[in-house]
């Protein structure tokens, strides 16, 4: 099956959709660069990937090669096929609109939510509440010191991928996090590549 | 509002409020901007399950999520702001004891292989009866509940920190409509025979809360 390119400028967003049994790769292309991530059931888009589901399953604030990710009901969504550098997080929310307006004193600034909602609402998500915690790939959030965190820059370079396999019929979206104000992309978001079997879904 | 405010307000006081959350239920109760709200494990070792929605906007709630990244926190603290989905505060814990955990990254299953959807579903009826306009039931805050985190990532259950009368209090900071859940067992997170009873306290003042240790 030939494959199917997802190119995402830098700080935005972009979805797709992969059949059960798909394996499809985010990579980041210049590196240091976190992608948000969110998967709905194709079937019921009420079932959607889930972190806290997941940190149930797998005891660990940390997902590795080999690992299940598990939807809202419990059940085994996607699998990590591979990944050049295991550095992830499922803990930090999507950055939105409040995040930059009241935080930062930016109102106006793009953001992970509306970058992955914008498109998902042609697959039918209707509302920005509908859209889950998202899996942040590339993002480091490490725990420092007596269960506290912080979010530095990512250690990934240019070329570094993760490739997930579909578990079941998958409605997905990313966002190539805008975030340039405190460290999390280098201070500058760059583009993000989706590859996946073309047709699949 | 009781809350020390420059130009004190002549209004009267919101209603204070008891209740009890029975094992193994979901109870819902007002909580008005500047209010204290109480948490006593009767029995000890039964984690407290907790979520809050705006009177204001519905799509207003209490994120555990928005929450962590607040205070760079992966659990819940003496003096820490809670907060929403949009990461304004509604509530600091004001009184916990030493030896209390409280969790914010678990979910509530009650060991159901469907996951946390029956649970959040009772919530969701408990408060559209308390009143609220419901948008989305959010995860949990899950007090008492203690998971260990480590350097390298692990998450290891270890148990309910709270023993019989143990009491944590919040001050409000924002109008809210609450559900308390004293949910099922879940044992991939903890052991208890049979979930227990918690005693929820809506007041005015601090002197007012049943259980509350004296100050020394």
């Amino acid at each position: 099956m030939a494959e199917a390119v997802l190119t995402v400028d830098g700080g935005h967003g972009g979805a797709f959709a992969v059949r059960s049994g798909a394996v499809f790769a985010l990579i980041d292309v210049l590196g240091q660069q976190a992608i948000d991530f969110v998967a709905f059931n194709a079937g019921d888009l009420r079932e959607t990937l889930s972190g806290i589901e997941t940190r149930r399953a797998l005891g660990s604030l940390y997902i590795k090669l080999g690992d299940v990710l598990v939807s809202s009901r419990g059940r085994p969504m996607l699998e990590i096929v591979e990944d050049s550098i295991g550095t992830h997080d499922y803990t930090v929310p999507a950055c939105d609109p409040s995040r930059f307006a009241v935080d930062f004193g930016c109102p106006g600034h793009r953001n992970c939510l509306e970058n992955m909602f914008a498109p998902l609402r042609a697959y039918g998500v209707a509302s920005p509440l509908d859209v889950p915690e998202p899996f942040n790939f590339f993002q480091n959030s490490p725990v420092v010191e007596d269960g506290r965190t912080a979010v530095v820059d990512p250690p990934s370079r240019p070329g570094d991928r993760i490739a997930l396999r579909a578990l079941m019929d998958l409605v997905c979206a990313v966002s190539s996090c805008p975030q340039d104000i405190i460290p999390g992309n280098g201070l500058r978001p760059t583009p993000v590549e989706v590859r996946y079997p073309q047709g699949s879904a | 509002m009781p809350l020390l405010m420059i130009e004190p307000d002549r209004a009267a006081l919101p209603t204070e409020s008891d209740l009890v959350v029975p094992g193994g239920e979901v109870r819902a109760i007002k909580l008005g901007c500047g209010q204290l709200l109480a948490v006593t494990d009767l029995e000890g070792g039964q984690p407290a399950g907790l979520f809050a929605v705006s009177d204001a906007d519905p799509e207003i709630f209490l994120s555990p999520h928005h929450t962590r990244v607040f205070s760079n926190s992966f659990a819940l603290r003496l003096g820490m702001r809670l907060v929403t989905n949009k990461r304004r505060p509604v509530m600091v814990l004001g009184v916990s004891a030493p030896h209390l955990v409280h969790d914010l990254l678990m979910p509530l299953t009650e060991g159901e292989p469907a996951g946390a959807d029956a649970l959040k579903g009772r919530v969701a009826a408990v408060l559209h009866e308390a009143g609220a306009r419901v948008a989305k039931v959010a995860d949990p805050v899950n007090l008492f509940l203690s998971i260990a985190i480590r350097r390298d990532g692990s998450l290891t259950p270890a148990g309910v920190s709270s023993r019989p009368g143990d009491i944590l209090v919040f001050r409000a900071v924002m109008d809210l409509t609450l559900a308390i859940a004293a949910p099922r067992p879940d044992p991939r997170l903890w052991q208890r025979p049979a979930p227990g009873p918690l005693r929820v306290q809506v007041r005015n003042d601090l002197d007012s809360i049943v259980g509350l240790p004296h100050r020394e």
